[in-house]
């Protein structure tokens, strides 16, 4: 009887998979693919360029219409010995990746 | 050596690679259109907007796969859940007609082929055994799987496969003595 029932049932499945005939893509994939929204990729290059930009276009305004101070600022800046600059710098870019990096920490901790 | 749909994945959801999706998308269309085939009645134009729907939203939310189910099964929930959204829409989420069932069932409109007189059968089944049959029988998912496409519990589709059977099975009598 057990066996009776798997020889029906397997007849069934063969029938049933042979009328499963391979669909032919015709474009389709082609189509889908035209669909798909543009890639993040280059928002985020735009997105960069804005940035880069628009810091540049501040400092310029700020150069041009900036006080006493601002400038006293500048100009001692650029009176400062290399070494002193370059730690400076260092230490600025060690700042920005802390805060970057504990930033991009708390958002994959809150993303799980 | 050709990747794997995992390697596929991988590398839409690194690189944004669209290349790599459009190789999931070839691999997996004759499957999912032929699913929604099924599910929509062999309504073609239809199958193929809700199988296109289907793969966008896949691409969209790729990111929600974890790759604890295989992808075509990830891939198989979605198409259905646009079938159901769709046929929400349409308020056609209702089982078969009786009255329709058994005037399709009449023996003078049986074609003499086989293939034709299996896709009528199909058609005739209720939709939950109808999915059932399709995503188990033609397509090879397991019950399990079945059963997290259909977000349904394992035991209704195992009854939903076997009763899906039986039906074909008397509906296709005729050809199974031959």
């Amino acid at each position: 009887m057990g066996d009776e029932l798997t020889e029906e049932l397997d007849w069934l499945d063969a029938k049933l998979r042979d009328d499963m005939p391979y669909i032919d893509d015709a474009g389709f994939t082609a189509n889908v693919v035209q669909k798909l929204p543009g890639s993040r990729r280059a928002s985020r290059k735009v997105r960069g360029f804005i940035l880069f930009a628009a810091a540049l276009v501040a400092s310029v305004i700020t150069f041009l219409f900036a006080g006493p101070t601002v400038m006293s600022a500048a100009v001692f800046l650029f009176a400062m010995p290399t070494s002193t600059v370059l730690i400076f710098a260092g230490s600025l870019i060690l700042l920005v990746m802390a805060i970057g990096g504990s930033l991009a920490f708390s958002r994959v901790r809150s993303g799980r | 050596m050709s990747l794997t749909d995992a390697d596929l994945v991988a590398r839409t959801l690194l690189d944004e690679d669209q290349n790599a999706f459009s190789e999931l998308v070839r691999r997996h269309q004759s499957a999912v259109r032929g699913l929604l085939r099924q599910l929509t009645r062999c309504d073609l134009a239809l199958a193929d907007d809700l199988a296109q729907e289907a793969f966008i939203k896949a691409y969209k939310n790729i990111r929600s796969f974890r790759g604890e189910a295989k992808f075509s099964t990830w891939l198989y929930r979605i198409a259905y859940n646009c079938f159901r959204e769709d046929a929400r829409r349409r308020k056609e989420l209702v089982g078969i007609d009786e009255t329709q069932l058994e005037a399709e069932r009449d023996p003078q409109t049986v074609d003499p082929a086989l293939r034709h007189d299996l896709a009528q059968a199909l058609q005739l089944l209720p939709l939950h055994e109808r999915t059932a049959v399709v995503l188990c029988c033609q397509n090879g998912l397991s019950h399990d799987e079945a059963s997290r496409v259909l977000d349904i519990p394992l035991g209704t589709v195992k009854t939903n496969v076997l009763r899906g059977r039986e039906k074909l099975k008397k509906a296709l009598a005729a050809w199974e003595t031959n």
